[in-house]
């Protein structure tokens, strides 16, 4: 049992540092070659931690080739279009104009009632107000409506709000956040006041975002009110 | 350019240890094998105590052997091969020659094809 538990452990740290090596490309939306890889890290990574008599070097071995080859391929993804193509593949136009292309469905092996599905994931559930709709290289439908069917946007109706920037969450569960303090472009001071202008000390404090205006918005810990 | 620099780290410490690992299984398993052959043949011209002092030494050659083979074979076939070795003493004390030579033709052959299994060979890729 005792081995088991080193064994997880070590295996466990491991993939851990793989995969924030491997970037946050890894946890968000996979394109093909990542997906591969991350399957076989798990897989790989199973095995030895479940059969204590599969020696940890051989798959810790087999890990590192993995996240280091994954690296390299995306640093060579980069700077090689032609690469890019032959690794993510192409995302692939199946609306052109309105029209949906028989042939790029046929291609992706999808039928009609594949793509109206798709559309309605993306709130579309009138294929003839599309204008453009895309299969990108890792599965997602991306989909650009007609002009009439578009919503209106500040610009279309002759207006300028004003902007009040992202708001970053300065105070966390009673700590500064140092990073966050230094995107809003303020100090340690600044807020700690804001906390005091609304009643409260940091420690207090369970959430506080400030946006680029200096606004603060503050939740006080539970039981604090 | 920093996680270049790992993963280029990281082929380099899987490209070593694999070469690493290739010598020292080999120089074991051919050491290993040695003694098991040395054993085999001197049972007919050498004498009860020197066969018992070269399956010591054979013993404590494992001993040493099986830690660093543990590293990269599976435990299992390691395991099989430890009651070859482990069983010779007692062979030779109860046991008849013949059983003894078998008993040493085996651990040779499980050596083998633990060496066999390692090779670089398309047979063992594929």
């Amino acid at each position: 049992m005792a081995i088991t538990l080193v064994r997880a452990t070590a295996l466990y740290w491991t993939v851990v540092v793989l995969m924030r090596l491997m970037g946050k490309r890894q946890i968000g939306e996979l394109e093909p070659s990542e997906l591969a890889v991350t399957i076989l890290i798990s897989e790989i990574a199973a095995i030895p931690m479940q059969d204590n008599s599969v020696p940890i070097l051989n798959s810790v071995l087999a890990l590192f080739v993995l996240a280091a080859f994954e690296v390299l391929s995306s640093v060579a993804e980069l700077k090689s279009l032609k690469l890019r193509s032959l690794i993510q593949g192409d995302p692939i136009i199946v609306i052109r104009e309105g029209k949906i292309d028989v042939k790029a469905l046929k291609s992706l092996r999808i039928t009609v009632d594949d793509l109206a599905s798709a559309l309605r994931e993306k709130d579309v559930f009138d294929i003839s107000q599309v204008s453009y709709a895309i299969f990108e290289t890792n599965g997602k439908l991306s989909v650009l409506l007609k002009p009439e069917f578009r919503n209106p946007s500040a610009a279309d109706l002759n207006l300028s709000p004003a902007d009040p920037g992202m708001p970053f969450v300065v105070v966390r569960d009673g700590k500064i956040d140092d990073e966050a303090v230094k995107n809003a472009k303020i100090n340690r001071a600044v807020v700690k006041k804001l906390a005091r202008d609304n009643g409260t000390h940091i420690e207090d404090v369970f959430i506080m975002t400030v946006d680029a205006g200096g606004k603060a918005y503050v939740v006080k810990k539970e039981g604090e009110r | 350019m920093k996680r270049i620099a790992i993963a280029c780290a990281l082929l380099i410490v899987a490209v070593f240890t694999t070469v690493w690992s290739g010598f020292t299984f080999r120089r074991e398993l051919n050491a290993l094998s040695a003694y098991a052959s040395d054993l085999a043949e001197s049972l007919e011209r050498c004498s009860e105590d020197e066969i018992r002092e070269k399956t010591g030494l054979l013993l404590r050659r494992w001993e040493r052997s099986s830690k660093i083979l543990r590293f990269v074979f599976s435990h299992e076939n390691i395991d099989a091969l430890e009651v070859d070795i482990n069983a010779l003493p007692l062979i030779l004390k109860y046991g008849g020659k013949t059983e003894f030579r078998l008993r040493c033709a085996e651990a040779r052959s499980r050596i083998q094809g633990l060496l066999e299994a390692e090779e670089l060979k398309a047979y063992n890729i594929f």
